[in-house]
C-alpha cells in the first residue's frame, strides 16, 4: 500500500512539473520563426559541452541547473509585444517576480522554488526561457559574459546578443 | 476584537511594505511604456535567493553579505531627457515630501546627485538616489537593511552604472 501511494505522489510530482513546463510550450512552440527552428534545449552534460575553453567557473555555474529551454519567438509575436502574456499563466500557479526590466531592452524573470521562466526581448527579436535547478545568483554577470563572449558556440551565443 | 487587532496589523504591514519604494514607482508607472527609460525591478524574492549562498572569495562573500540584506531594488533611469532639471527637481521635491532624510548631495558642472534616507530605529531601512545632469536622469531607491559602509561595494559589484553615484559615500566616509 505505501509503495503504491509512493508511486502514485511520484507520478503527480512528474505531472505537476511537466504541466508547469508545458505552459511555455504551449506558448512558444506555435510562436517559432520557422518550422525547423527547434528550441534549445540544455541539460548539464550539453551546457558543460558548450564551454569550449573549458572555463572551471562556468562548469561550476551550471552544475546544479537540470534543464534549460531557450526559445526564440517568431517576428509577430515581438512586434505585437505579446512575448509576455505567458507569464501570467505562471504568475495563476504561483510563480512570484524575480526581476523586471524594461527599456530599449526587456527582461523578465519570474520563478517559484527552482523553476524559473522569463523573456529577453531587444532590437526587433526575443525568447523565451524556462530553467530548472539551482543557479548561483551571484555568478549572473559571470554567466551573461561568458554568453556574450566568443567562448561558447555561435548559436548560443547569437541567442543573447 | 481579535479580529480588528488582525486586521490593523495587516493593514499596517502592507502600508510598511507599500511604503517602501514608493516614490520610485511612482516615476517607474510613469514611464513604463517610454523606452527612452531604463526601469530595473528586483524583487526581494530574488534578494532572498542570496541569503542562504556561501561565497568562495572574499569579494563574493562581502557582495553576498551586503545583498543579502536587501529586500528590494528600483531603478529608472534615462541617458537622453528632455527637461532632466525638471525631472530631477520634482524628484527631489517628491522624496522630500515622502520624509526621506537628506544624507548627501553633490553639485557640479556636469550633474547634480541626492542621495536622502529613510531611518527607523537606527537602522536605514531605504536609500534614494536622485541625479540629474545636462541630459540624463536616474533614481535609484534600495530597501531592506542598509549598511552604508557596504552599499559602495554594491555599487561596484553589481556593474551598473546607475549606482556609480553610491561609490560617493564611500568618497564621502573617509575625508
Amino acid at each position: 500500500m505505501k509503495k503504491l501511494s509512493l508511486l502514485a505522489f511520484a507520478l503527480l510530482l512528474s505531472c505537476s512539473l511537466l504541466a508547469q513546463e508545458s505552459i511555455i510550450k504551449d506558448f512558444a512552440e506555435p510562436r517559432r520563426p520557422t518550422r525547423w527552428m527547434n528550441p534549445l534545449c540544455f541539460y548539464p552534460s550539453t551546457l558543460r559541452m558548450i564551454n569550449i575553453t573549458q572555463d572551471p567557473n562556468f562548469n561550476e555555474l551550471v552544475n546544479d541547473i537540470e534543464k534549460v529551454l531557450i526559445y526564440t519567438l517568431d517576428s509577430a509575436t515581438v512586434a505585437s509585444k505579446t512575448y509576455t502574456s505567458f507569464l501570467k499563466d505562471y504568475e495563476a500557479v504561483g510563480y512570484e517576480e524575480y526581476m523586471t526590466m524594461l527599456g530599449q531592452q526587456e527582461i523578465r524573470i519570474i520563478g517559484k522554488k527552482q523553476e524559473y521562466v522569463g523573456v529577453m526581448a531587444s532590437e526587433g527579436r526575443a525568447m523565451a526561457f524556462y530553467l530548472r535547478g539551482d543557479i548561483p545568483f551571484a555568478k549572473i554577470p559571470t554567466l551573461i559574459q561568458t554568453f556574450q563572449s566568443d567562448d561558447v558556440l555561435p548559436m548560443i551565443t547569437e541567442q543573447f546578443k | 476584537m481579535k479580529k480588528i487587532v488582525l486586521t490593523m496589523f495587516v493593514l499596517s504591514v502592507a502600508g510598511y511594505a507599500f511604503g517602501q519604494g514608493a516614490v520610485v514607482s511612482k516615476y517607474f508607472d510613469k514611464y513604463e511604456n517610454d523606452e527612452t527609460f531604463t526601469k530595473v525591478s528586483v524583487s526581494s524574492k530574488m534578494f532572498s535567493l542570496f541569503t542562504e549562498m556561501e561565497g568562495n572569495t572574499e569579494d563574493e562573500k562581502e557582495f553576498l553579505d551586503v545583498i543579502s540584506k536587501l529586500k528590494g531594488m528600483k531603478v529608472v533611469a534615462s541617458e537622453k531627457v528632455s527637461d532632466p532639471k525638471g525631472l530631477y527637481n520634482s524628484a527631489i521635491s517628491d522624496v522630500a515630501k515622502a520624509g526621506y532624510e537628506e544624507l548627501m548631495t553633490v553639485k557640479d558642472a556636469e550633474e547634480n546627485v541626492k542621495i536622502s534616507i529613510k531611518e527607523k530605529d537606527g537602522i536605514i531601512e531605504e536609500l534614494i538616489l536622485v541625479a540629474g545632469g545636462k541630459e540624463k536622469f536616474a533614481m535609484v531607491s534600495l530597501y531592506g537593511i542598509i549598511d552604508l559602509k557596504q552599499v559602495s561595494k554594491l555599487a561596484s559589484m553589481m556593474r551598473m552604472s546607475e549606482l556609480k553615484y553610491l561609490k560617493n559615500l564611500e568618497e564621502d566616509g573617509k575625508n
